[in-house]
């Protein structure tokens, strides 16, 4: 590891260098004077016998250098005809070694996307979702009433935007053959918070939340392509849903679906005895940390409006109390340890494929003793035919890599595929996290 | 002193065998290894600077020379080479492979007149 470490000094080396043949310059001008000859003409005369600082210089890193270097290309031409002078185990290794790669790549590009990567809202980081929790219903995490959303949006000082959904389901007739919507009712301030923008028309305002003036839907992309052939016009027409009529007002941009592949939104509309009712758990609130604060002051805000809710109504139950979580973390809920288990397949299937390409590599080592041990007896040192040892299957990985990759670009081929089981792990997550 | 036709290139490989031998008395810098090779060959090898440094470095890569620096008796600051044991084992089979090949070509020279 000398020439390591030499890359890091390699200023003070070069500053030794200097010295070193600085120091034998002036050493033979001193001798050369002491000689009896004029300092001038000692320097010139010491300086031309050197014959020129500068290509000695770099004849001397050349020397410290090239050793390393020299047996690496060396180990790394020999590696390359020992790996051609053996195709059929190459190809073997390498192709071993491939699989296991390729399926590794596939895989973790899949979790990458569905669970490492941030949801595309808004400072989706700070956005937690809130949940009530009663002794009346132990195992089962509710949404929050009305009423609770209306005490968390104006008593929780940690969070700076708050919102409420619920899903729904309602059937689309009129025009068309008839299909059955993903809804989600919304309240003031739900587009704003995870940061969506109309494609087309608007999203509502705080007038289409007014009771009597909650007949109006804001359409997913998806739909308006679909059920409208992407029609400019689509804004202003009308839809039925459950029979009764919603004024189209906007489009929301591409690709947005919260809560769920949801495909309309609408106003929240509630009857006033809804509005006031504490047992009415339909409602899923979204709140946004402000920047820098800490969940805790949060979940302490939290539980003095349950304390005072639960004091003011007895009814709710014993143990009545408000949790949250992460939107990601509710968003992968479920589906995470689906998506774990087939990294972690993959990863097996990586180290299978690593003990196969091993004992390969053992059985080849065995027959190859005699070569060692001629190379041995030829003079070269344990460490370097261990090199050669880790030059070859360095080569080795690095063919199985590049296959590899190739192969997961192939099977990206087969991406929709992949898709389609990514929701089917998404959906089925869904169901049963929120089964209540 | 003897003239630029009498001096010999040395051959290759012997400059590090030479350097070694004389590193193995004490340690010595540079520019008295070139010093010493001169007066101990009476002015036979004229060791060129270009070659000693380049050859220093690479013993001292391979670990046959260890290197430090030190005062001279002048007080300047040099890099002082010693022999290591590795470089001692070094020194030891290059000597006797020498000595070998000198016999051996003595012997050609001798008998083939």
């Amino acid at each position: 590891m000398r020439w390591l470490r030499r890359l890091f000094q390699k200023e003070k080396s070069e500053r030794h260098l200097d010295a070193e043949l600085r120091f034998h310059l002036e050493q033979r001008t001193r001798d050369l004077i002491a000689a009896g000859t004029t300092a001038d003409d000692a320097r010139r005369r010491a300086n031309l016998e050197f014959g020129g600082l500068e290509p000695t210089k770099e004849d001397c890193r050349e020397a410290s250098r090239a050793r390393f270097f020299e047996a690496l290309f060396q180990d790394v031409r020999y590696g390359m005809r020992m790996l051609t002078k053996n195709p059929g185990f190459t190809l073997a290794a390498a192709i071993t070694l491939a699989l296991g790669i390729g399926a590794n790549t596939a895989i973790f590009s899949i979790v990458n996307a569905a669970i490492l990567r941030p949801l595309p809202y808004k400072d989706s980081s700070r956005i937690v979702s809130i949940s009530v929790h009663t002794a009346m219903f132990p195992t089962f995490s509710l949404g929050a009433s009305w009423p609770d959303f209306q005490q968390i949006r104006s008593q929780a000082a940690s969070v700076e935007q708050t919102a409420a959904y619920s899903n729904t389901e309602k059937t689309l007739t009129g025009n068309e053959s008839p299909a059955i919507l993903s809804i989600a009712a919304v309240s003031d301030g739900f587009f704003e918070e995870l940061g969506v923008t109309a494609e087309r028309g608007r999203l509502f305002t705080e007038q289409d939340q007014k009771p009597g003036q909650t007949h109006v839907a804001v359409i997913s992309d998806a739909v308006w392509r679909t059920r409208f052939g992407a029609n400019p016009s689509a804004v202003g027409k009308t839809l039925l849903l459950d029979k009764e009529p919603y004024t189209v007002v906007g489009v929301a941009a591409r690709g947005f679906t919260y809560p769920q592949e949801t495909e309309a939104w609408l106003p929240v509309s509630l009857t006033p005895a809804d509005q006031q009712s504490h047992t009415n758990f339909m409602f899923e609130v979204l709140a946004k940390l402000r920047p820098g604060q800490k969940p805790e002051k949060l979940q302490a805000e939290l539980d003095t409006i349950a304390q005072r809710t639960a004091r003011d109504f007895p009814d709710l139950g014993a143990d009545y109390h408000f949790s949250f979580q992460y939107l990601l973390e509710r968003h992968v809920q479920g589906t995470r340890k689906a998506y774990f288990m087939l990294l972690g397949a993959a990863a097996l299937v990586l180290l299978i494929s690593c003990a196969n390409l091993a004992s390969l590599l053992l059985a080849r080592g065995s027959a190859r003793q005699r070569e060692m041990a001629v190379r041995a007896a030829l003079g070269a040192s344990a460490g370097r035919l261990l090199r050669q040892g880790l030059v070859e299957s360095c080569l080795l990985a690095l063919i199985g890599g590049v296959l590899g990759i190739n192969e997961s670009r192939v099977s990206q081929i087969h991406k929709s595929a992949l898709e389609k089981m990514a929701t089917a792990l998404a959906s089925n997550g869904i169901t049963s996290s929120q089964a209540f | 002193m003897a003239t630029s036709d009498e001096r010999t290139d040395l051959l290759k490989g012997t400059l590090d065998m030479l350097i070694l031998k004389v590193a193995a008395l004490e340690p010595i810098h540079g520019y008295a290894i070139a010093q010493r090779m001169q007066q101990i060959s009476k002015d036979f090898f004229q060791v060129q600077q270009g070659s000693l440094y380049p050859a220093l470095h690479r013993l001292e890569e391979r670990g046959w020379l260890a290197a430090r620096w030190n005062e001279t008796d002048t007080g300047r600051e040099a890099k002082f080479y010693t022999l290591t044991r590795k470089g001692r084992k070094q020194l030891d089979t290059e000597m006797l492979h020498w000595e070998r090949l000198s016999v051996a070509i003595a012997l050609i020279l001798r008998t083939a007149e």
